[in-house]
């Protein structure tokens, strides 16, 4: 066997023969039956339940992958580096394309295998009606293109990245920010008819459009919206698939060429510090002395969850946000005759609207700042053995815990801003239409109750399960929220159990990091 | 808060036992370590040393048997000891992207201790380790050896009484194994207990007055460094004496004195070093001394035999690699 692929191989070889593989593909094929019981039951009840069936499973397939790109894929050589291991596979006779396809190919063959387990489940769909079989290979297609350059963008953050925690927030902050960029591009003719810049900027305005409009339907979401339309007879190989391969396919050749570059001697990203130094040109950023009162929250609030830096630079995305979404809401009934916006865009219909926008974005937001803040609040401590010092303190655990809580609560302070002014917005709305105000706060506070309860307990099933798995448990514990979430909806009760089940397990979990977290300090 | 007593013990074990399921880590394990003492604690890989040091540094609970740090239990009053003890862990237990004196201010304020307060220790304990010049840089750009430093010092930034130190000199090199040894002195000198462990039984030896010999799970020896190489049963003591050459008039006239058991010649010929074993009861070094000069023989070197420690080690544990 070559060289090339020796690695590649014994990663495949191991890969095949883990069990916990083998317990991935059994639950998750476990789940799509139980799904496809459930739509076939419901069958009689339910327009096309095939379809139906398959959107649950595709939206769960999306979801997961993109999770694991954060999480999995983006751990494929930082590992490496975090362990002291990489100078040793480079000593050897592997080159870096060896070392690229033996650590990141291997990883996207897991995830594409785990899309072709669930093909002939899932072709049943169209046994159930609402869906072709065509429609199957093209979503199918879609979602392994999408696999394909995810798995190679978080491969080129990994090697760039000299941790696991920065190609996270590498690959993350692409995924998460490139639909607002995409949207701002597209929003540009917008910008281009506005009083001041009328007719100066309309050629620039209509190319940025243009990009955008590209861009936009290099989405697997888009795409999957078209492939999903009743009667869909087009291509199964679309501008899509062609640019995530392509894009992959960059991407795996830039971490190519720059490996020996990010991880020699001199590596892009090496200070190890992200913090401004008191010394530096941003020493206004730079952390000051120890809260005595909370050191621990001191030292996550700037060493873990980057700092005042970090945290103004969410602050002015989230305001962004917040200030498009209301923009758009008021903008969106312009066009409206005076009769209709008196009856449909009153004001308190564009507050209500622009509210619960709002709210959806924050809580998306927060959902994804308290996965990620899960994940890596404990195990950074273990993965950096510096557990033990923080164990040695004169605290309880619980203690050392609640600090560390205290100092992700001061990270989470933009989101936080933004759901209050979400809360705001609704507060007017209501005080501007109070004819229904009692069913309306009912409803909110349901659906608001629900949403934190699901995030809270999101954040500690990532963070219990960061305590037993070197990688994977963000996205595990999401598969197992949204698993428990999505039987909850099934049987139609789920909106009233499932923050009864958050606030009985959140206790439960933490009980159980506390003896965790002793039992690792003793053994690290 | 007053210094305990000397010779007071500041550690105490009395049948201690601890398994990891069914392998018996700690079996009846037993000793005590005096109050500004250094106490070695050595033993073979996986004879147990570890575990006794997480379950002094409160990390890890003793299953039976009981423990004592300055009288307190170390389950019960867990936090008491913690403010009292400075652990140091075999790895290097360090936040990289810190600099230095952040990493030490941080442990400080962990430890309560006010700005003003912290400052001064801080200053102290770079002075004392010798990494004041480098107090602003980043931990992770410093050599193994200053990471070293570094970890010691914030061991000692809440002024703790206890030292436990688990392989402090482990993969430095000669220079900073010797200076760090010096700066152990140093805080011996300053009041301090130090609980060492270590494989590196020459330093040791010079170091420590007292020491505690682990083997598979068992004390095998506790007590002062000075009895354990001690040679002799106790009633007998064995010498060397060298003379500037061989002279058998002087061998027999020590043959000849009372109490004398055994007078070996030199191992080599012309080399004029004879071992003496004798009763300490009957015969007294002056006596030797004495009978040597009236015979005529010239002294060059008189001494009692001293084991090394590395051959007091060799000899209490044994072979091989615990199943």
């Amino acid at each position: 066997m070559s060289a090339l692929l020796a690695l590649f191989v014994r990663s495949l070889r191991l890969h095949v023969r883990s069990r916990a593989v083998a317990v991935t593909h059994a639950g998750l094929v476990g789940f799509i039956l139980l799904l496809l019981f459930v739509s076939h039951g419901t069958a009689s009840a339910v327009g096309a339940p095939g379809l139906s069936f398959f959107k649950w499973v595709m939206l769960l397939n999306l979801a997961v992958l993109t999770l694991a790109a954060v999480s999995y894929f983006a751990s494929a050589i930082t590992e490496e580096k975090e362990e002291g291991t990489l100078g040793l596979l480079q000593m050897t006779n592997l080159d870096p394309l060896a070392i690229l396809l033996g650590k990141s190919t291997t990883r996207l063959c897991g995830a594409l295998l785990l899309l072709l387990v669930q093909v002939p489940f899932t072709l049943l769909a169209v046994t159930l009606g609402g869906i072709s079989v065509h429609q199957i290979v093209a979503a199918y297609a879609t979602v392994g293109a999408y696999t394909f350059f995810l798995a190679n963008l978080a491969l080129l953050a990994s090697v760039l990245a000299p941790r696991t925690s920065v190609a996270s927030l590498l690959t993350g902050g692409f995924i998460f920010l490139f639909p607002a960029f995409v949207l701002a591009m597209q929003s540009a003719p917008a910008l281009a008819a506005l009083p001041h810049l009328r007719g100066k900027a309309d050629a620039a305005a209509a190319l940025l459009a243009h990009w955008g409009k590209a861009l936009a339907e290099a989405s697997p979401f888009e795409r999957l919206g078209e492939v999903f339309v009743t009667g869909f007879s087009g291509s199964a190989l679309s501008w899509q698939i062609w640019s995530n391969l392509g894009g992959g396919l960059i991407c795996f050749v830039l971490a190519w060429a720059l490996f020996d570059v990010t991880s020699g001697e001199r590596r892009l990203f090496a200070s190890g510090r992200l913090v401004p130094r008191a010394d530096s040109r941003f020493a206004r950023f730079a952390p000051e002395r120890p809260w005595l009162i909370s050191a621990i929250a001191w030292k996550d609030f700037h060493f873990l969850h980057g700092g005042r830096l970090v945290m103004i630079v969410k602050s002015v995305v989230y305001a962004a946000l917040c200030a498009w979404l209301i923009w758009y809401e008021f903008r969106a009934f312009q066009g409206f005759s005076a009769a209709v916006a008196a009856n449909v865009a009153t004001p308190a219909a564009r507050f209500a609207s622009a509210a619960s926008g709002i709210a959806s974005w924050m809580f998306f937001a927060l959902a994804i700042e308290l996965g990620v803040i899960g994940s890596r609040i404990l195990q950074d401590e273990v993965r950096n053995k510096t557990l033990t010092g923080l164990a040695g303190l004169p605290f309880a655990m619980k203690h050392i815990v609640l600090m560390k809580i205290d100092g992700a609560k001061r990270a989470l302070y933009p989101v936080l801003c933004g759901l209050v002014l979400a809360a705001v917005g609704a507060f007017c709305a209501l005080a501007m239409n109070p004819g229904n105000a009692s069913m309306s706060v009912l409803f909110a506070g349901l659906v608001v109750g629900y949403v934190w309860t699901q995030i809270w307990l999101f954040a500690h099933v990532t963070a219990r399960l960061s305590l037993r798995m070197r990688w994977g448990a963000l996205p595990l514990s999401f598969a197992v929220c949204f698993f428990g979430n999505l039987a909850g909806m099934i049987m139609c009760i789920g909106i009233f159990l499932a923050p009864i089940v958050a606030l009985i397990l959140v206790p439960t979990l933490r009980e159980s990091i506390y003896s965790r977290l002793e039992a690792l300090a003793a053994e690290d | 808060m007053n210094p305990p007593p000397l010779d007071s013990p500041v550690i105490q074990i009395e049948n201690l036992r601890h398994l990891y399921k069914t392998h018996i880590a700690l079996n009846t394990v037993s000793f005590t370590v005096a109050a500004r003492s250094i106490h070695g604690f050595v033993g073979p890989n996986g004879a147990g040393k570890t575990t006794t040091l997480k379950i002094l540094a409160t990390l890890l609970r003793p299953q039976q048997g009981k423990v004592e740090v300055f009288g307190r239990n170390v389950v019960s009053g867990r936090n008491e000891v913690r403010r009292k003890i400075g652990f140091m862990p075999d790895h290097f237990s360090m936040y990289r992207q810190m600099s230095v004196f952040e990493y030490l201010d941080f442990f400080g304020a962990a430890y309560g201790l006010g700005q003003t307060q912290r400052d001064k220790i801080i200053a102290d304990v770079l002075a004392l380790t010798d990494m004041t010049a480098r107090k602003g840089d980043l931990i992770h750009a410093l050599s193994r050896g200053m990471q070293q430093r570094v970890s010691l010092a914030r061991v000692l930034v809440h002024d703790p009484e206890l030292l436990l130190l688990d392989e402090p000199a482990s993969g430095l090199d000669p220079r900073a194994r010797i200076e760090l040894m010096e700066i152990l002195e140093e805080l011996r000198r300053l009041g301090k207990t130090i609980f060492i462990s270590s494989h590196i039984l020459s330093e040791l030896a010079t170091l420590c007055d007292h020491v505690t010999i682990l083997d598979r799970g068992t004390v095998r020896y506790t007590g002062t460094v000075r009895d354990l190489t001690a040679s002799g049963d106790g009633d007998t003591a064995t010498f060397q004496l060298t003379l500037a050459k061989v002279h058998p008039p002087s061998a027999e006239a020590l043959a000849g004195l009372p109490g004398m058991q055994r007078v070996t010649a030199p191992p080599l010929p012309g080399e004029a070093r004879y071992t003496l074993v004798f009763d300490r009861a009957q015969l007294a070094p002056n006596a030797i001394l004495r009978t040597v000069l009236e015979s005529g023989g010239e002294i060059l070197a008189f001494g009692e035999e001293a084991r090394h420690l590395n051959q007091a080690f060799m000899d209490l544990t044994e072979p091989g690699v615990r199943a």
